[in-house]
C-alpha cells in the first residue's frame, strides 16, 4: 500500500520546518488501537484549494476538543482520529484516497466536503463499501438526482447537509425584491457542470417569478474579453447580473462592464466572491456584491463538540490564523460534528450500526440543527442559507459580510437590507 | 455601430495578447527555446509585483523599479546557471526544464502565498473610459495596455537595431557558431537576452495583475495564448507577434459576437486556419 501525507501542508511545514513529509511521523500521537477513526477527504490542493483553506484550523480545533477521548454511550472511552486525505480537486484521485480510507485505514465514518468533484467519487465509494458519510458543501441535488437516486431509491450510507438549487434561487430573488428594479436579469453562466446546472435551474423559476433572463450561452471560463456579453446585457437594459462565476472572469467582467458603461443595481454570483480575500483584490469593486452565505459568525447556534458559539468560533479562527473568517470553517465543523454524534451513539466499530445512528441524527450544530429525515428526500438535510452583500469596513479587515436576505434560514437574523451597486 | 466596437475590443484584446506574448517570442528569436514557464513567469512577477506592494506600500506602477531589475536578474542567472547547459542542437532538454520550472514556480507561489486569488488595484484608472461617439466607450486601462504593448515593440526594436548588444543578438540569433568564431561570448548574449525578455515579462505580469485576479496556478492558460499570438505572427519576428496577437483578439471578439460559446474557440479555430495555410506564420524570422 502506498503511503499518503497525512496532515495537511501547514502543519507538516510547521511542524517539520520544511522538510519533506514523513509519513512514520505523520500520525497522531492518539493512534491506538481503539482509536475510532474518522476519514475526511477534501480538495487541499488544485483549484478549490481557497475553499478548503480554513480546514487545517477546523481540523486543529476538533483534534484539541477531542484529545481527551470521546465518551461514547455505554460508557466507554474512546479515542478519535481524523485521517485526513487530499482530493487534489480531482475526482479520480478523490475515489482512490477513500477507497484506501475504507480499505486501508479501515475509518469508522466518512466526512466529505467541497464540489462535486470531491464529494459524488467519495459517495459512491461509500455507498459500494456500505460505509456512513456525511457530507457538505455542493448542492444536495447534486449529490441525491446527480447521482442517480430517486425518490423511490435514495442512497443507503450519505447524510448530506447543506442546501439547494431550491434555497438559492429563492435568496437570490429576495435579494433582487428587495431593490426596485426592471427585473431583466442578465446570466454569466460559464461552460462547466456548475455553468449548466444554475443555467438549467435558474431560468425557468426566475421567469415563473416574473423576472426576464437574458442568457447569452455559456461562455468558456478564464475568457479575457466579455464584451459581446456587456453588449446583449446593454441592449436588453439589464439592472441584475448573476451567475456561477470564477473570480478572474468576474473582475475581467465588471471592470469591461464599468469600462463600456453597463451599470446595474444587483451583482449576485455564486462562488465568484465568497470569500472575504477576494472582495479585498477587488476593492471599490466589490462594494455591495451580492453572494450566497452559508454560514456567518452571527449564526445563533453552537458546536456540540467543543461548546463555541459561532462568533467564538470565527473568533478563534481569525486570532489563531491572522486570516479573516470563511463561511465553509463552520459549515465543515458542523460535519464532523454530525460523524462524532454518531459515532458517540453507536459506540463506533459496526458501519452498519454507525449507519442507523447517522439517519437518527437530531443534534443542534454550529450550522443549526441537523434532523436525520427532515429534509426533502431521506440522503439530505437542509441547512441554513442566507444572501449577503460585501460591505466595506473600518474594522480590522477591508470588507464584511452583511447578511441581508434570511429567508432560507431559520433563526438567523439579517444583519442590513439590500443596497444597491454603483 | 456594433461592428465597429466589437472590432475596437479586439484590436484592445490583442494587444493584451501580444503583450503576453513578446517575451516568449524574444526568447525563441533569439535562443530558439520554448519557455514552458512563461505563463507562470508572468503569473510570478504579479507576486513579486503583490508583494513589493504589500511590503513597501507603493503603487503597482512604481513597483515595476523593483519588479524589473529583479527580474532581469533573473533572467541572467537562470540563463547563465540553468539553461545554457542545456541548449544544443536539440529543442527537447530546454524545454523539458522549463517544464519542470514552471511546476516549481506553481508549488513555490502555492507555498509561500497560498491559494487566495489577488490583485492589484489601479484605483479609478481601471474603470475610467473614453466615449467614441455615442454608444461605443473604450476603456482606458486596454488602452494602456495596447500602448505599452507598442512601445514594448518600438523598445526592443531600438536595442536590436541600434546597439551593440543588439547586433550581438541578431548575429548569434543567426548563426551561433560564426558568431562565436567573430568573438562574440554567446552564453553571455543569451544570458542578456533572456534578462531583457524577463522584464517584458515583468511588465506583463504586473500590468494582468492590476488587469484581472491572478492565483498561482493561472499561469499556463497566459501560455496557451501568447503561443498562438507567437506562432500565427511567425516564431522570432516581435511585430509579427503584435499582428498574431491582435488577429487572436480580432477572431475572439467576432466569435464572441456569434455566440459567446464560440469566442474562445473562434481564436483557436483561426490558429489552426493559419498553422494549415501559413504553417510559418505570416512573418517567420526563421528561415532555417
Amino acid at each position: 500500500m502506498t503511503k499518503k501525507q497525512e496532515l495537511s501542508r501547514r502543519q507538516v511545514l510547521g511542524g517539520l520546518a520544511g522538510t519533506a513529509a514523513i509519513p512514520a511521523l505523520a500520525s497522531p500521537a492518539l493512534a491506538q488501537n481503539n482509536s475510532l477513526k474518522i476519514g475526511f477527504v477534501q480538495p487541499e490542493t488544485g483549484p478549490l484549494a481557497e475553499v478548503a483553506s480554513g480546514n487545517a484550523f477546523v481540523l486543529e480545533n476538533l483534534r484539541q476538543a477531542l484529545a481527551g477521548g470521546l465518551q461514547v454511550d455505554g460508557g466507554q472511552t474512546r479515542n478519535v482520529e481524523i485521517v485526513v486525505r487530499d482530493s487534489q480537486s480531482n475526482s479520480n484521485r478523490a475515489s482512490e484516497v477513500a477507497a484506501d480510507l475504507i480499505l486501508g485505514e479501515e475509518v469508522d465514518i466518512m466526512c466529505a466536503a467541497i464540489h462535486p468533484l470531491t464529494v459524488t467519487p467519495v459517495a459512491d465509494q461509500c455507498e459500494l463499501n456500505g460505509v456512513p458519510l456525511i457530507s457538505s458543501i455542493t448542492p444536495w441535488e447534486t449529490q441525491f438526482y446527480g447521482r442517480g437516486a430517486t425518490d423511490d431509491a435514495p442512497f443507503s450510507y450519505q447524510l448530506h447537509q447543506f442546501w439547494g438549487f431550491g434555497e438559492i434561487t429563492n435568496t437570490f430573488i429576495d435579494i433582487w425584491n428587495q431593490l426596485d428594479t426592471n427585473k431583466v436579469v442578465g446570466g454569466l453562466w460559464p461552460n462547466n457542470p456548475d455553468g449548466v446546472g444554475f443555467a438549467q435551474g435558474f431560468t425557468p423559476i426566475l421567469e415563473e417569478r416574473g423576472f426576464t433572463v437574458i442568457d447569452p450561452g455559456r461562455y468558456q471560463d478564464l475568457t479575457d474579453d466579455f464584451s459581446a456579453i456587456i453588449r446583449m446585457f446593454l441592449e436588453n437594459e439589464v439592472e441584475i447580473v448573476t451567475g456561477v462565476v470564477l473570480p478572474p472572469d468576474w473582475t475581467t467582467f465588471w471592470t469591461q462592464a464599468a469600462q463600456q458603461g453597463l451599470s446595474v443595481k444587483a451583482a449576485t454570483t455564486a462562488a465568484a466572491l465568497a470569500f472575504p480575500g477576494t472582495a479585498e483584490q477587488l476593492g471599490p469593486l466589490a462594494q455591495n456584491h451580492s453572494f450566497d452565505l452559508f454560514w456567518h459568525p452571527s449564526f445563533p447556534f453552537e458546536s456540540s463538540v467543543t461548546g463555541q458559539s459561532a462568533a467564538d468560533y470565527a473568533a478563534a479562527f481569525e486570532e489563531q490564523t491572522g486570516r479573516q473568517w470563511i463561511q465553509p470553517i463552520g459549515t465543515v465543523h458542523s460535519v464532523f460534528e454530525t460523524a462524532i454524534d454518531a459515532l458517540k451513539r453507536s459506540g463506533g466499530g459496526d458501519w452498519e450500526a454507525t449507519r442507523e445512528a447517522m439517519f437518527a441524527t437530531n443534534l443542534n450544530t454550529i450550522q443549526g440543527p441537523i434532523v436525520a429525515g427532515s429534509g426533502p428526500v431521506p440522503n439530505a438535510v437542509i441547512t441554513p442559507l442566507t444572501g449577503a452583500q460585501w460591505r466595506q469596513s473600518d474594522g480590522p479587515f477591508d470588507f464584511e459580510a452583511v447578511i441581508v436576505s434570511n429567508i432560507a434560514a431559520d433563526g438567523v437574523d439579517a444583519g442590513g437590507t439590500v443596497q444597491a451597486t454603483a | 455601430m456594433d461592428w465597429i466596437a466589437t472590432l475596437l475590443q479586439g484590436l484592445l484584446l490583442g494587444g493584451v495578447y501580444a503583450l503576453f506574448a513578446i517575451g516568449l517570442s524574444l526568447v525563441f528569436g533569439v535562443m530558439r527555446l520554448v519557455n514552458i514557464a512563461h505563463g507562470d513567469m508572468i503569473v510570478l512577477a504579479g507576486f513579486v509585483s503583490f508583494a513589493v506592494v504589500e511590503v513597501l506600500g507603493l503603487g503597482p506602477i512604481l513597483s515595476l523599479a523593483i519588479v524589473l531589475p529583479l527580474f532581469f536578474a533573473f533572467g541572467y542567472v537562470l540563463q547563465l546557471a540553468v539553461l545554457n547547459r542545456t541548449l544544443g542542437d536539440d529543442l527537447l532538454p530546454p524545454m523539458i526544464v522549463t517544464f519542470g520550472l514552471a511546476i516549481v514556480i506553481q508549488n513555490g507561489l502555492l507555498q509561500s502565498f497560498a491559494a487566495d486569488s489577488r490583485k492589484l488595484s489601479l484605483g479609478e484608472v481601471e474603470t475610467a473610459s473614453i466615449a467614441l461617439g455615442t454608444d461605443i466607450a473604450v476603456g482606458v486601462y486596454p488602452l494602456i495596455i495596447f500602448a505599452t504593448a507598442i512601445v514594448t515593440i518600438l523598445a526592443l526594436q531600438a536595442l536590436f537595431y541600434g546597439t551593440k548588444i543588439g547586433r550581438e543578438f541578431r548575429a548569434t540569433s543567426d548563426d551561433p557558431e560564426a558568431a562565436r568564431l567573430m568573438g562574440i561570448n554567446t552564453k553571455r548574449v543569451f544570458a542578456v537576452a533572456t534578462g531583457v525578455a524577463l522584464v517584458v515579462i515583468g511588465i506583463a505580469g504586473v500590468l494582468m495583475a492590476i488587469r484581472t485576479t491572478f492565483d498561482p496556478l493561472s499561469g499556463p492558460v497566459r501560455l496557451l495564448f501568447a503561443f498562438e499570438a507567437v506562432i500565427i505572427g511567425g516564431l522570432g519576428n516581435i511585430w509579427g507577434t503584435l499582428l498574431g496577437g491582435v488577429t487572436l483578439g480580432l477572431a475572439q471578439a467576432i466569435g464572441g459576437a456569434i455566440d459567446p460559446q464560440f469566442q474562445v474557440m473562434a481564436g483557436h479555430l483561426v490558429f489552426l486556419a493559419i498553422l494549415i495555410v501559413r504553417p510559418r506564420g505570416f512573418f517567420p524570422k526563421v528561415a532555417h
